[in-house]
């Protein structure tokens, strides 16, 4: 009834039963086919093929962008290890503590390798041979409450901190100028008054090893070199080359390339002082009361107070005898802090020493007096 | 033997990545598809056909993998509905009336159409005779709504059955079939005047 004969057979017959379509439409299907059916073999081409299809929208973009994004700076992060400077400075708090105090109370030689303060940002160059020398002249102490006042030897110490991958570096190749200058600069008249030193006293010197290497060793132009951590102001009135000698620091720290002119420089404020000192030193061979004693014998108290107002390290001395005195394995302890001095406030750093030395509670004495002098005109000012 | 295979096999094949595959399909279904377009377009909108054609079979391309989940989809069946569907859009834009025309079905079995034999032989005369029939169906064919001429060229010119139809014009059964009467109806009365005198003719 639906299907009529007769239609069917004039459609049949109809004139367009040839037409086809034309051969660019049929070029182009099949070339469309062949491009779309790629057989999808793995994930990259089935990925391709899934993208080429389905557009991502600018949100999912952004989306796989911003993971691309993460994923790579965790990666950078989790690569990147940190500079050894950083392992350094961060350290423990006792450390911490330390570079805090270095100002007024100078690190032990065990944190030569750790710990090499600079002056001041412009002074970094030349706070490698300072590092040296502060750390191996200087012995153990404890935090006082002199030491909270001086704010700025606490600036001092953070700008320390910020140079310290640089004096590292800096302090092998002061090593090895310190070598070379041992080469070139002569004995002095003061490493020969050393060397002649009363039998008392030299007596006291054999018997430790260390202590006679540290006297003819010490470096007062090292010493010399030492910037003021905080511009400690000049009481030396009776020793007016100590001005001289405060002035002459920091023109040398202003210029610490110049490894030749800073020897010429501290050979003249040495004369302005009337004295010459051995030139060359090992200052991380000498430790707690060794090298103290020796710059105290080859360089006398007053000359060692000076410095140390200098250097912002304010304090007195006292000798004390060990009660193990006169053995033969005598050796000296590093400074240890007694108490604190009821008329100045400063604290008292015990020397211990094995025998008595009338010389070394001379220039004890002459060191606590210029001390005293110089607190008492802080003070008055 | 490739030959042998069917329209689904084929495009089981070509979704596998086999393009020689859809090659076959093409070749089968290239002519019945495009005179389908064509006439379903019609004359005034028969420049259409080639776009037509060509986005179909692009379309069947994409959605391959779509066509690949479905069950007992035939492929004949979803390829004749993607043309048809992109046929009846383009008709609308260009403003041809896609309505049906429910108009006066004439039932009468006593028409004239109704006693016409069919063809048996193919003679010159009658060759002649059946092509003028042709060019006057597809003159028919033009003054029909385009949903019943979709139905009438489905079911008679590609075999499609009315189930199928209904798949291809989404439309229900009973919609479908009182389309196609009423095509049948108008074109047996369009061809009756053009065939009546070979009718006579050929009649004892």
């Amino acid at each position: 009834m639906l299907q009529d004969e007769h239609l069917k057979t004039a459609l049949r017959h109809a004139p367009d039963r040839d037409v086809l379509p034309s051969r660019r439409v049929r070029d182009n299907v099949l070339q469309y086919a062949k491009k779309t059916s790629a057989p999808q073999q793995n994930v990259l081409q089935r990925l391709l093929h899934w993208l080429r299809h389905h557009k991502l929208s600018q949100v999912h973009w952004a989306g796989a962008a911003s993971a691309a994004t993460v994923i790579l700076v965790v990666f950078m992060a989790w690569q990147q290890h940190p500079e050894d400077s950083v392992w350094i400075t961060a350290g423990t708090d006792k450390q911490n503590t330390a570079h805090t105090e270095m100002a007024a109370t100078p690190a032990t030689t065990d944190q030569i390798a750790e710990i090499s303060p600079a002056a001041s940002p412009e002074a970094a160059p030349a706070s490698a041979p300072l590092a040296l020398e502060k750390l191996g002249e200087s012995a153990q102490s404890e935090p006082s409450g002199m030491q909270n006042k001086e704010n700025s030897a606490d600036n001092q110490v953070t700008a320390k901190r910020q140079h310290q991958s640089v004096i590292i570096g800096e302090l092998a190749e002061y090593d090895s100028h310190s070598k070379a200058a041992k080469n070139v600069v002569p004995e002095t008249d003061q490493a020969k008054a050393s060397s002649e030193a009363p039998a008392e006293q030299r007596g006291q010197l054999e018997s430790s090893p260390a202590t006679i290497t540290a006297a003819q060793q010490s470096l007062p132009e090292n010493q010399l070199d030492q910037p003021a951590s905080k511009p400690a102001p000049q009481t030396a009135n009776n020793d007016a080359g100590n001005n001289d000698l405060g002035n002459q620091n920091f023109e040398i720290i202003a210029k610490p390339d110049a490894h030749t002119k800073r020897k010429q420089t501290v050979e003249d404020a040495e004369d302005k002082l009337g004295r010459h000192t051995p030139a060359e030193s090992a200052p991380d061979q000498m430790a707690g009361s060794d090298a103290l004693v020796a710059q105290l014998i080859s360089r006398g108290g007053h000359q060692v107070a000076n410095q140390d107002i200098q250097m912002g390290a304010l304090r007195l001395l006292n000798v004390v005898v060990h009660p193990t005195a006169n053995q033969q394995n005598c050796a000296f302890k590093p400074l240890s802090t007694a108490n604190i001095d009821a008329t100045t406030g400063l604290r008292v750093e015990n020397i211990d020493i094995c025998r008595t030395s009338e010389s070394l509670k001379i220039e004890v004495e002459h060191y606590n007096n210029t001390m005293k002098n110089w607190y008492l005109q802080y003070q008055a000012e | 033997m490739r030959d042998l295979l069917s329209d689904e096999a084929l495009m089981q094949q070509f979704c596998a990545g086999n393009k020689q595959a859809f090659e076959l399909l093409y070749a089968r279904h290239e002519k019945p598809l495009y005179l389908y377009v064509r006439r379903v377009l019609g004359q005034s909108l028969a420049a259409h056909a080639d776009d037509i054609f060509q986005d179909t079979w692009m379309k069947l391309v994409d959605t391959a993998t779509t066509w690949q989940a479905r069950e007992n989809a035939s492929f004949k069946t979803w390829l004749f509905t993607l043309a048809h569907h992109r046929a009846i859009d383009v008709m609308r834009k260009n403003g041809r009336e896609i309505s049906v025309d429910e108009g006066w079905l004439d039932d009468d079995s006593e028409s004239p159409w109704q006693q016409w034999p069919a063809s048996a032989a193919e003679q010159p005369e009658q060759q002649a005779f059946w092509r003028k029939a042709g060019q006057q169906l597809l003159d028919c064919l033009e003054g029909l709504p385009a949903l019943q001429r979709a139905a009438f060229l489905l079911h008679h010119e590609d075999g499609l059955s009315l189930e199928e139809m209904t798949e291809i014009l989404s439309a229900e059964f009973e919609t479908v079939k009182s389309r196609l009467r009423y095509a049948l109806s108008k074109l047996r009365a369009c061809m009756g005047a053009y065939l009546h005198p070979m009718i006579e003719k050929d009649l004892p």
